[in-house]
């Protein structure tokens, strides 16, 4: 009986480590942490959490990125249901533009213990009255999030740029979630700078850089505020950026140099840069390409014409005909590369004349065109 | 008739004691039996407030003050002006610059501070004024008779007073909606703001957190807690990014605001000892006089 009593105490107080030990609040940081990162005293307990205030999960490892194309598009706020209609927050375009600032998700998701990302609400609770006063409640933190940049922009307070009240017509364009949730800030197409040299005139084709030249908005806004953009009351945004530093980390120019200076700098708009200028036309495939995957460096210069000095594995029998959109018939199947391509000019168009007889040629073709284009 | 009257002699005594026990010089606006650990206060985060003004729209909703619509007090142009508390605005926002960031001043909002040692519940005369235990200096209306001298004692010149009302004129102040909060509700003011830039709290706990947010943000806020110790503490406490002096709140030393006038004043009123010596004095001139008088009539028949 005795056995059986210490045994059963035994157990009980085992169970009750164990189940003390269990962190029951459902958010609880699941990485691999010093509890003391977060808990201030050394028995923290689920009523009694001790957390130390504003907990620094911003180091590097312990908040969660996510891309910004993985994220939920809208988020809607009814917790004021009852007077207002709901705000249709638009998260997955804050997400975009946060990626420009030094916070990306974290700017908002500040302090998220690792783990999942959590909702606002899952910290800041509704109500004044609150016991522990350090965390600020869900309206302050609603607030305090919208308000802190788009107090930049507007310069006003008006509560009505978030709340309709129930009933009343919704704001320009508040309801068609559809086109809201596919809403991207539109890429300014242009920039014309004026500057003070004796050239004053810099064209930035600023959607090129990003369509076309393969850039990523943070490669160049590096450490953005909403408002230096967004700001309603002063339109033309000052470009604190060095322009010169953005432009050379690609652009190899020496700014002593007044011949390097006059490929931006000039009396009038340039014309966009056209790469058929270079004598070279980009083709279907190699116009998707990044600028950077074929010149390497920052001299764009000249490169080799033919076609293996790319591509390096283009031999006889690895090589699909095809995407160049032409089809062999199968007369010329099998012929080798340099049968038509004599010496290896791969980017001139091969002349059927020099193996066929004028008579058959050009009625009859040795295969057929799956599309028209100019092979140079 | 015993009875009753053991009980008289026995009331006389209690409150003939209670009187020879009480001298003027330990006489205290803010008793310290009042000042419990567990009185409210609220903290205003000036670097948080965006000065929309629902604090200003909530107040006259609370105190039976026309307040207009919400949208009314999306108005700047008042910040162009320097405002005080008066009668038909019990609080009152106003707006400095700031030189760091031009495009975004700072606001704070200014009301009753609700002093731990209130001079005007010194200064009163009738003592319509109190300290409430939670936190709260209030007033009764039916009592105060407006001698205003609560508004000549008060460090930040909050009461107001009802001169445009020629019959029962009422002095006005943040009452911290005693209504409320008495029955554990919170202040209009709280409720409405939007930015939690004011927090409702038990005052200890106040100053708790203020302490944390200045130890965790060094940059944003200036080491000083305002009303934590100024005027002997103010249940009422701000936090500020630049010096409160910049921002129209006045600077005050640690000493109690009633101090030294107090006891000269309580000494006065009292026991009516000098009024009473000092009439009977006038009385005894009089007499005098008109024993002089009426032996000149006299001799003069």
């Amino acid at each position: 009986m005795k056995k059986m009593l210490s045994l059963f105490f035994t157990v009980c107080l085992t169970g009750n480590v164990v189940f003390s030990q269990t962190p029951v609040f459902k958010n609880h940081a699941k990485a691999p942490l010093e509890c003391n990162q977060c808990h201030a005293c050394e028995n923290p307990t689920y009523k009694n959490p001790c957390l130390t205030i504003f907990p620094d999960f911003r180091r590097e490892g312990l908040s969660i990125m996510r891309p910004a194309d993985d994220v939920e598009a809208l988020v809607t706020i009814d917790t004021l249901a009852n007077l207002y209609e709901p705000s249709i927050f638009k998260h997955k375009l804050h997400a975009e533009m946060s990626a420009l600032s030094t916070g990306g998700c974290a700017s908002c998701h500040h302090n998220n213990p690792p783990g999942d990302i959590l909702a606002c609400i899952e910290c800041h609770k509704p109500g004044a009255l609150r016991d522990d006063l350090t965390v600020i409640g869900l309206k302050g933190a609603y607030h305090g999030q919208c308000l802190n940049c788009h107090r930049d922009w507007s310069h006003d307070t008006d509560c009505i740029k978030c709340h309709v009240e129930k009933g009343d017509e919704p704001l320009a364009g508040g309801t068609n979630f559809t086109e809201m949730s596919q809403f991207t800030e539109p890429i300014l197409p242009k920039v014309v700078y004026e500057t003070d040299e004796d050239n004053p005139i810099v064209t930035f084709y600023h959607d090129a850089h990003s369509d076309i030249y393969g850039l990523q908005c943070v490669d160049c806004h590096k450490n953005e505020t909403c408002g230096r953009c967004h700001d309603t009351m002063e339109k033309t945004a000052d470009v604190e950026m060095e322009p010169h530093e953005n432009c050379q980390s690609c652009h190899d120019c020496d700014t002593d140099n007044d011949k390097d200076c006059l490929k931006c700098h000039d009396t009038k708009e340039k014309p966009p840069f056209d790469h058929q200028t270079t004598g070279w036309v980009l083709s279907r495939y190699h116009n998707k390409l990044t600028c950077l995957d074929c010149h390497s460096g920052t001299r764009f210069s000249r490169l080799d014409k033919t076609c293996t000095a790319c591509h390096k594995n283009w031999e006889n029998g690895t090589f699909k005909h095809s995407v160049t959109g032409f089809i062999f018939d199968e007369n010329h199947e099998d012929n080798d590369c340099v049968d038509c391509h004599l010496k290896r000019r791969y980017d001139q168009k091969p002349v059927c004349s020099e193996c066929h007889d004028e008579i058959t040629y050009p009625e009859k073709l040795p295969g057929k065109f799956i599309q028209k284009r100019t092979l140079q | 008739m015993n009875q009753s009257r053991r009980n008289f002699i026995k009331t006389a005594g209690v409150i003939g004691a209670g009187i020879a026990g009480v001298k003027p010089d330990k006489v205290s606006a803010g008793p310290k039996n009042i000042l419990s650990d567990d009185r409210m206060g609220v903290l205003v985060d000036t670097t948080v407030c965006i000065g929309c003004r629902r604090c200003e729209f909530a107040c006259r909703g609370a105190h039976d003050i026309p307040n207009g619509e919400m949208k009314d007090y999306d108005d700047r142009s008042v910040f162009e002006n320097m405002r005080r508390p008066d009668v038909d605005a019990l609080t009152v926002v106003n707006q400095f610059e700031n030189p760091e960031n031009t495009a975004r001043p700072i606001d704070v909002k200014v009301q009753c501070m609700h002093c731990d040692q209130p001079a005007c519940v010194s200064a009163c005369i009738v003592g319509a004024f109190s300290k409430q235990e939670n936190g709260a200096v209030i007033w009764d209306t039916d009592k105060c008779i407006g001698c205003r001298y609560c508004m000549v004692a008060c460090p930040f010149q909050v009461p107001a007073f009802e001169y445009e009302k020629a019959i029962q004129p009422r002095i006005m102040k943040c009452d911290f909606c005693f209504d409320r909060t008495k029955d554990g509700g919170i202040p209009a003011c709280v409720e409405i703001c939007p930015m939690e830039a004011l927090t409702y709290g038990k005052r200890f706990e106040l100053v708790k957190l203020a302490r944390k947010k200045i130890e965790a943000n060094p940059d944003r806020y200036i080491n000083h807690i305002y009303g934590e110790h100024e005027v002997g503490g103010t249940s009422w406490m701000y936090l500020a990014a630049r010096d409160f002096k910049e921002l129209a709140l006045p600077e005050h030393s640690d000493a109690p605001a009633p101090g030294a006038s107090e006891s000269i004043q309580h000494a006065i009123f009292k026991y009516f000892i000098p009024p009473i010596s000092l009439f009977a004095l006038l009385g005894g001139i009089m007499w005098m006089g008109k024993n002089k008088n009426g032996n000149e009539l006299e001799s003069g028949e």
